[in-house]
């Protein structure tokens, strides 16, 4: 379990997180919407503990955040970055490997159960023929998928996703979405920022609406994906009927073909 | 992976690094074939070690020959280790012992200790060591005042720190007696390896194994790191304790080879990318590979530098006139790789 009381953060002078209050219960899955430079990204580095804020309290489990190490951080929060090539090529195990990092002591290496771990993962997402595949020549919908497993590989019940789609197609959107919802129902909380409401309206329980650093909406979907909401949010006209959300449920009928 | 494995691959480095090694025992102007050194084995099999020690032979090779080599060995793994630690730790495979300007400032530190030290080679270490890291504590933070996040902005720092250092050199070189001190300063950073003795060896030895040593046990944490300060510490990577403990042990490295060797160029930065080109990137297979290959290498140039001529040419001149043809070759060949 996850929260934030009053959470309020700002670089130099200028704030970016006012008052949040926020609450993520186990198997939930929440999304988070907001136009570019709402606060979105900061809130999430925050509530990983990767940056310290102004003034409010984040409790992981009910343990003050602050006082927690990036290990200890790291056993109950993986997070799950955007797909980007790396500097340094590896191969598609070693990254999944990776993920058990926080279970490890300094300077300890991976043993074999950790090898058999990654590989049942990747076999479970079915792609297990890539094991041996360099992360960088692999597409990008399948260095998501490899991030995704090396956050499994990380034990936590948390998953934190920013914006996991944006460079992937449409398919592989779903997909990726698809897993996190299944994750989701095994008790995983699931918290993941999306730029298309139509995903969040579709993949989450809960969505919570940032603007100018603070929450203007919260709650379940049906309640809170208003067309009112929505043009405050992204400051546009949207009609009521307009064909925004019927053309997910279009495709996502597609999709289930 | 093409076929080898990368464990396949370190034998075979470490085999053709014994074999150099074996072979570098026999060139040299004094003539020594395998039946000599066949001659010397069987004697020390056999408990005759009068016969040995009468052997000439066995001065050369022992106190001549063998620990030359083996200081070469230790200086190129050394160089070629300390290079790839601090291309992941700066997430840059532009950065190199030279580059960041730790080899000049542990130069400098190499001067000072040869004017002011009266002689004793372990200040000259000490001094090598608190001026490179210094030099390189300096480069990092000239490219954070700049532009943290951009990869040339710490190659043009280490370019700022390396002209200080070596204007600081030629200072002292200037200030330096003519007569007295002056050729023994340029000579000793040219460098070479033709007053290695065994005691630089025992000198050399721990600093190496030990920086080497620890390197190798965070090899999972640096690949971890490489993935960027911010993703690491998400996969519980304790980021500024690593970044400290590698940085601290290749600067131990590179003053050490300094202090023994001179400004040995090039190989911290070519080394480490054709090693991440045979054995990929991982550094459980990189760093031991980087290690033989590095020690390989040297060897062989140092081979070229003591027989090419009649006098021995200084060993920064062999490195530098194949690095930097064969790194511009790469530059042009690998564009893919990932530099930007």
């Amino acid at each position: 379990m996850l929260q934030s009381n009053n959470l309020s953060f700002s670089y130099a002078d200028q704030k970016v997180l006012k008052n949040i209050n926020f609450r993520a219960e186990k198997g939930e899955f929440i999304s988070i919407l907001g136009a570019n430079g709402s606060g979105k990204t900061t809130f999430f580095q925050c509530m990983q503990g990767l940056l310290t804020p102004d003034a409010g309290k984040i409790l992981l489990d009910g343990e003050n955040i602050k006082k927690m190490t990036k290990k200890e951080i790291s056993q109950k929060i993986a997070v799950v970055p955007q797909e980007s090539k790396n500097i340094f090529d590896y191969q598609v195990l070693d990254m999944v490997l990776m993920g058990i990092n926080p279970w490890l002591s300094f300077a300890e290496q991976p043993g074999a159960d950790a090898y058999q771990r990654a590989e049942d993962i990747l076999a479970e997402l079915e792609i297990l023929e890539l094991k041996n595949k360099s992360f960088n020549k692999i597409s990008g919908g399948e260095r998501q998928l490899v991030l995704i497993a090396r956050a499994i590989m990380q034990k936590s019940s948390i998953f934190f996703l920013d914006e996991p789609n944006s460079h992937l197609d449409f398919k592989n959107t779903h997909l990726i979405l698809q897993i996190m919802r299944e994750l989701s129902s095994k008790h995983k909380t699931v918290i993941t920022a999306l730029h298309d409401p139509n995903l969040a309206y579709q993949y989450s329980d809960r969505v919570i609406i940032i603007k100018t650093g603070k929450i203007i909406a919260a709650g379940p979907v049906e309640e809170v994906m208003t067309a009112e909401n929505l043009s405050r949010a992204y400051e546009i006209a949207i009609n009521k009927d307009s064909a925004v959300f019927s053309l997910t449920f279009q495709k996502s009928r597609v999709l289930k073909q | 992976m093409s076929g080898i494995t990368a464990v396949k691959k370190i034998i075979i480095s470490g085999i053709l690094l014994i074999t150099l090694i074996v072979i570098s025992m026999l060139i040299g102007n004094y003539e020594l074939g395998l039946n000599d050194l066949g001659l010397i084995l069987s004697d020390i099999f056999q408990g005759d070690l009068q016969a040995v020690e009468n052997n000439p032979d066995w001065s050369v090779l022992y106190y001549i020959r063998l620990p030359r080599i083996l200081i070469v060995v230790l200086v190129g793994a050394a160089l070629s280790i300390s290079g790839a630690a601090y291309q992941n730790i700066f997430r840059n495979p532009l950065v190199s012992p030279d580059i960041l300007g730790v080899s000049a400032g542990a130069g400098l530190g190499v001067a000072l200790g040869l004017l002011y030290s009266s002689g004793s080679m372990f200040y000259v270490y000490l001094i090598a060591f608190i001026t490179g890291t210094a030099a390189v504590a300096l480069t990092y933070w000239l490219s954070q005042l700049a532009d943290g996040k951009n990869t040339m902005f710490m190659v043009l720092a280490g370019i700022v720190v390396s002209s200080l250092a070596n204007a600081l050199i030629s200072l002292l070189k200037y200030l330096a007696d003519p007569m007295q001190n002056l050729p023994g300063i340029v000579f000793y950073l040219m460098g070479g390896f033709s007053r290695s003795g065994w005691q630089e060896f025992y000198l050399l030895l721990p600093v190496v194994i030990v920086s080497l040593a620890i390197i190798l046990f965070l090899r999972w944490q640096l690949n971890i790191f490489s993935l960027g300060e911010k993703e690491a510490a998400a996969l519980g990577v304790d980021t500024e304790k690593i970044k400290l403990i590698v940085i601290i042990f290749s600067t131990i490295m590179v003053a050490a080879a300094t202090a023994a060797a001179g400004q040995v160029s090039w190989i911290g930065l070519v080394i480490p990318h054709i090693t991440r080109f045979i054995v990929g990137s991982n550094y459980k297979y990189y760093l031991p590979a980087s290690a033989l290959l590095g020690g390989f290498s040297l060897l062989l140039m140092d081979n070229l530098a003591r027989t090419i001529s009649g006098a021995e040419i200084p060993i920064s001149i062999i490195t530098a006139l194949i690095g930097a043809p064969f790194f511009a070759y790469l530059l042009i060949t690998k564009k893919e790789s990932g530099w930007s």
